[in-house]
């Protein structure tokens, strides 16, 4: 395979790093905050641990399925777009070619050699047809959208942010186990900052804090707010 | 803004005829009948069934004592090339770079800072007599301006899809 191909490969697998950082995210905070709030109304070790266990299995399929769907929902609308336009190229080829010119011309091709190579890339149909997608309607095939993987990898990364959050549970009891799963929670998410980092290129410490600050301050809008509520409200 | 009935006004642009650069002044066409197409771009793929329109029936217009002008905003160097790559235009290619002749007959969009799909076909007194403005995706009919040119010439009042031979009143 050649270096393009597997570079190719690689973006179109890595792209997927949405719902990956998306699961872990929401496993890690969805899951600590429901443990939190379990361990405050019972101190059974044994039922925080089953609550927890449950809400990350529940967790784990709701978002699986969510994505999936959405996943699929949205390739289901763009590929619509595309096959409108894909007809009415075969309507108008040269209103399509003047959207492709028009396109590389933006990109700084000057208008003759623009024009030379829309012509040349008009001589083949499905090579213009993937140019045409790519380059005037921005829907790239490296970004393609892949339900089913989507759905399982939003599934399986969703567990394993929420089973990091449960892990205490096993070996320690009362705040301990609390405190820990917290603090564990802390690093998972700048872990996954720190791995963003490395992927994209970018600096390991802002993205590892980053990810900890901004998915620790939506945590604690939640706490702020409940304690915000009016005693009794709950009756 | 063009009157039709009214003295077309005049300019000097630089242009391509063939592979020569030249000066072109409208004036310098009085006592012939002028056709001046304005057209979008060179190295466009709606234009060149116009321009190349055009060439194709070229002869038909020497033949009514006409001269076809196309005139865009690109320079005489593009115009130079295009003219290469459509195998050659019989008529002149103008440039009005400036955009002052492209306001001046009112086809100028603003939006894209290029002609609109402007035909004006003026007499061999210098008028307008016949003026169209078309939508940008929508190329021209160089028959019909043709038959138009022909009708013109003809001096008398032509009805609907009048075609020389048909009956006409003066």
């Amino acid at each position: 395979m050649a270096p393009a191909d597997e570079k190719y490969l690689e973006i179109r697998w890595l792209s997927q790093i949405r719902e990956v950082v998306f699961g872990v995210q929401d496993g890690l905070i969805s899951t600590v905050g429901f443990v939190a709030g379990v361990h405050g109304a019972t101190a059974d070790n044994r039922l925080v641990l089953l609550a927890g266990i449950i809400q990350m299995i529940a967790g784990a399929f709701s978002m699986a399925a969510g994505a999936y769907l959405s996943s699929k929902a949205e390739r289901e609308v763009v590929e619509g777009q595309v096959r409108g336009e894909y007809a009415r190229y075969a309507d108008e080829p040269y209103m399509a070619q003047e959207a492709l010119l028009g396109s590389l011309e933006a990109d700084g091709l000057p208008r003759d050699k623009a024009y030379r190579v829309v012509k040349l890339i008009s001589a083949e149909r499905d090579a213009f047809l993937r140019t045409f997608r790519e380059k005037v309607l921005g829907v790239g095939a490296a970004q393609e959208h892949l339900p089913v993987s989507a759905g399982l990898l939003m599934g399986a990364s969703f567990a394993l942010g929420a089973i990091l959050v449960l892990i205490p549970y096993f070996v320690l009891t009362g705040y301990a186990a609390l405190g820990t799963a917290v603090g564990l929670t802390a690093v998972a998410l700048f872990g996954i900052g720190v791995a963003k980092a490395v992927l994209a290129g970018t600096r390991l410490l802002v993205s590892g804090l980053e990810f900890l600050l901004v998915a620790t301050a939506a945590a604690a809008v939640g706490y702020l707010l409940g304690l915000l509520l009016p005693p009794g409200f709950a009756g | 803004m063009i009157r039709v009935g009214l003295a077309a006004p005049d300019f000097a642009l630089p242009g391509v005829h063939g592979s020569r650069l030249a000066d072109f002044r409208l004036r310098d066409f009085k006592g012939r009948w002028v056709v001046l197409f304005f057209y979008p771009a060179d190295f466009s793929f709606v234009c060149p069934t116009e321009v190349k329109g055009f060439h194709a029936q070229y002869e038909d217009f020497r033949r009514e004592d006409a001269e076809v002008l196309g005139l865009s905003v690109d320079p005489p160097s593009l115009h130079l090339e295009w003219v290469k790559e459509l195998g050659g235009i019989a008529y002149p290619l103008l440039s009005d770079e400036g955009r002052g002749v492209a306001r001046l007959y009112g086809v100028l969009d603003p939006e894209s800072d290029r002609c609109q799909r402007g035909t004006y076909i003026i007499s061999r007194e210098g008028r307008v007599e016949y003026a169209v403005l078309s939508a940008y995706n929508v190329g021209r009919s160089v028959s019909e301006t043709l038959r138009v040119l022909r009708a013109l010439r003809s001096g008398r009042q032509c009805p609907a899809d009048w075609h020389p031979g048909d009956p006409a009143s003066r």
